[in-house]
């Protein structure tokens, strides 16, 4: 079985502090994110489904003691953590992005774009997150495969 | 002088008729998925090389879609469902005769 194991990749961790940002939790340095905050971002999360954010919490394995974080699942874990990623972003598209203008037409949200406007953001700043994070998890997967097949002998290797 | 074909154009006739069809199973481009993951997706259900499922990603990124397999077509449709389950645009297209 191969180990996933990587620093809460750069990118998502830019996005994550994006998010929490929008949330009003905005810490200047993302480096120092703490528990708390990603379980204030989760908790968000479980707003747009609940289904998915299991999975999304299975990435993270925080300690308290010490600014966020890493990921940290079986590689085998892996097809349904994407799973869960990618049915939560198209969620995120179907039911907070693209139902806002059909809702303006037919008259069962107020035209009014400031009110709106935090729960665009907001679904915005997630779904960039979780594409970020998505992203960077193919990635580390390749290396790690890559790193496995390195070190898987070969037949040349057991020949006398 | 009769025009009508013998058996043997008849059956041959049949048996081109009866030749199975192929299919192209064609991913298309959607504004959701990432590039890495459709390259992963196409990896995994076709078993094909990180470099030929790169380049398919990129007809499917660029052109809009792409063609990822011909054949039979119940095979084309079980390809179909793995790559509907991954959240992938996808759908079948019969290949045309010459």
């Amino acid at each position: 079985m191969i180990k996933l194991s990587l620093a809460f990749p750069t990118k998502a961790l830019v996005e994550l502090n994006t998010c929490l940002k929008d949330l009003e939790v905005h810490r200047p340095d993302a480096d120092a994110l703490k528990h708390s905050d990603c379980e204030f971002l989760l908790d968000q999360i479980t707003e747009y489904s609940t289904s998915s954010v299991a999975l999304v919490r299975k990435l993270i394995t925080p300690d308290e003691s010490s600014p966020i974080t890493r990921v940290s699942l079986d590689l085998e874990d892996l097809d349904a953590v994407l799973s869960g990623i990618t049915n939560l972003r198209f969620s995120l598209v179907n039911t907070k992005l693209l139902d806002i203008p059909e809702n303006y037409l037919d008259g069962s949200m107020p035209p009014d774009i400031e009110t709106l406007k935090p729960d665009v953001i907001r679904s915005y700043s997630l779904y960039r997150f979780l594409g970020a994070l998505s992203g960077q998890l193919i990635q580390a997967e390749n290396a790690a495969q890559s790193d496995y097949d390195d070190e898987e002998p070969t037949d040349t290797d057991n020949e006398p | 002088m009769s025009t009508a074909a013998s058996p043997l154009q008849q059956e041959e006739t049949i048996t081109q008729r009866k030749r199975p069809s192929k299919w192209n199973v064609i991913i298309d481009n959607d504004p959701v998925n990432l590039m890495e993951y459709v390259t992963r997706i196409i990896r995994k259900v076709f078993g094909y090389d990180e470099n030929q499922a790169a380049k398919l990603m990129m007809q499917v990124h660029t052109n809009g879609k792409a063609v990822v397999w011909t054949g039979a077509k119940e095979q084309a449709e079980a390809y179909l469902f793995e790559l509907q389950k991954a959240q992938l645009s996808c759908h079948l297209e019969e290949v045309e005769d010459d």
